[in-house]
């Protein structure tokens, strides 16, 4: 490929692969102070190639390639060229992926312990998550937590993270704008813009942390509090996981030691300012 | 509420009572529906036996137990 960038992510190596320019220098731009993938070898490729080959300068629209890919995805336009990058490399880690069960949660460390948090699309995770990781809390990543089966242990994978809409002003009131990538206007899930997680955040990166309280949150409701049983939390975590299935037994064994290891809670909460202050009080209780 | 993973198929289950307590009688070895019943401590009047027949129909379709003809 023509233009080319190389990362490491918690302990992941990527190298994105692009016909254009553009996308590959706002990559840089953004992953500034990461570090390269070991001895230069990535564990996964992503490439950005034109549609069609006029594609590249008419109309130039974005395919996502690469090691994983799925069949029919849609052309991005240029513009969006951060996101198709951001999107195929969280491609190749929910279909390739094998070392570690892949949860849709984010995750922030204090103290060596890990608190997780689970929900769909819009549960706010991501946001939580930004916002821990400004106040005393350390940013183990906002898309994927990295359970190791043998250990245990949640593994860092510090990548932007993805803020959208209403919380891309939230963030960008109290972090330098050198953080954070462009604004993404008129995505599927509406404007996106990445932050640069802090700097302790990827000097840390390959510092795991043991998990020690599950949350569920879910924005837009009034306060309000649930305890979790094991059986539904491994439920909802097998619905948040991508490579469940794939690992056979060995998922199995790993989360069921997750589910009934640590206390699971369903959060409600109407505004952030709710949601940072259940979070900590939740944590002052959690089993030491 | 009980989850069970299926070595032979690699499957997740989530078994509710009885059928957690049928598999445990089992364990003993092959039984029909009064037998269980009698392994589980109830008494064998029809309809907990009907109640262990159904579930037990229910986990052979899902592939858990073996009805032998």
């Amino acid at each position: 490929m023509r233009h080319g960038f190389a990362v490491r992510v918690g302990p992941v190596g990527f190298r994105i692969g692009s016909e254009w320019q553009a996308p590959v220098a706002a990559l840089a731009r953004l992953y500034e102070g990461y570090p390269a993938p070991p001895d230069g070898v990535a564990d996964f490729t992503v490439r950005l190639e034109a549609a069609r080959p006029w594609r590249r300068w008419a109309r130039p629209a974005i395919t996502i390639r690469g090691d994983f890919t799925l069949p029919d995805t849609a052309p991005l336009p240029l513009a969006q060229g951060l996101l198709a990058a951001e999107m195929g490399m969280n491609l190749q880690m929910a279909l390739g992926a094998r070392r570690w069960l892949l949860l849709h949660a984010s995750c922030v460390e204090r103290d060596g312990r890990a608190l997780l948090m689970s929900g769909h699309s819009g549960a706010g995770k991501s946001t939580l998550s930004a916002l821990l990781g400004e106040r005393g809390w350390r940013l183990l990543g906002d898309e994927f937590a990295l359970l190791d089966p043998a250990t245990g242990l949640v593994h860092p994978f510090p990548r932007p993270v993805s803020l959208k809409n209403e919380s891309i002003a939230v963030m960008a009131a109290d972090i330098s704008h050198e953080r954070f990538g462009p604004l993404i206007a008129g995505t599927p899930k509406g404007d996106i813009r990445h932050l640069r997680p802090a700097a302790d955040a990827i000097a840390r990166m390959a510092e795991p942390a043991r998990p020690a309280l599950l949350l569920f949150p879910q924005f837009g409701q009034t306060e309000d509090l649930r305890p979790v049983g094991p059986v539904e939390s491994f439920v909802r975590l097998t619905q948040a996981s991508t490579n469940y299935v794939a690992l056979g037994e060995t998922g199995y064994a790993a989360l069921t030691a997750l589910a009934q290891g640590i206390p699971a809670i369903g959060v409600d909460y109407p505004d952030t300012a709710s949601a940072l202050r259940l979070v900590e009080a939740l944590w002052a209780e959690a089993p030491r | 509420m009980t989850i069970l993973y299926h070595r032979p198929s690699g499957m997740t289950h989530v078994l509710l009572p009885p059928a957690p307590n049928i598999l445990a009688a089992l364990d003993a070895g092959p039984a029909d529906a009064a037998r269980i019943a009698e392994r589980l401590g109830f008494a064998a009047d029809d309809e907990a036996v009907d109640v262990i027949a159904a579930r037990l129909a229910e986990l052979a379709q899902s592939g858990l137990v073996a009805i032998e003809d």
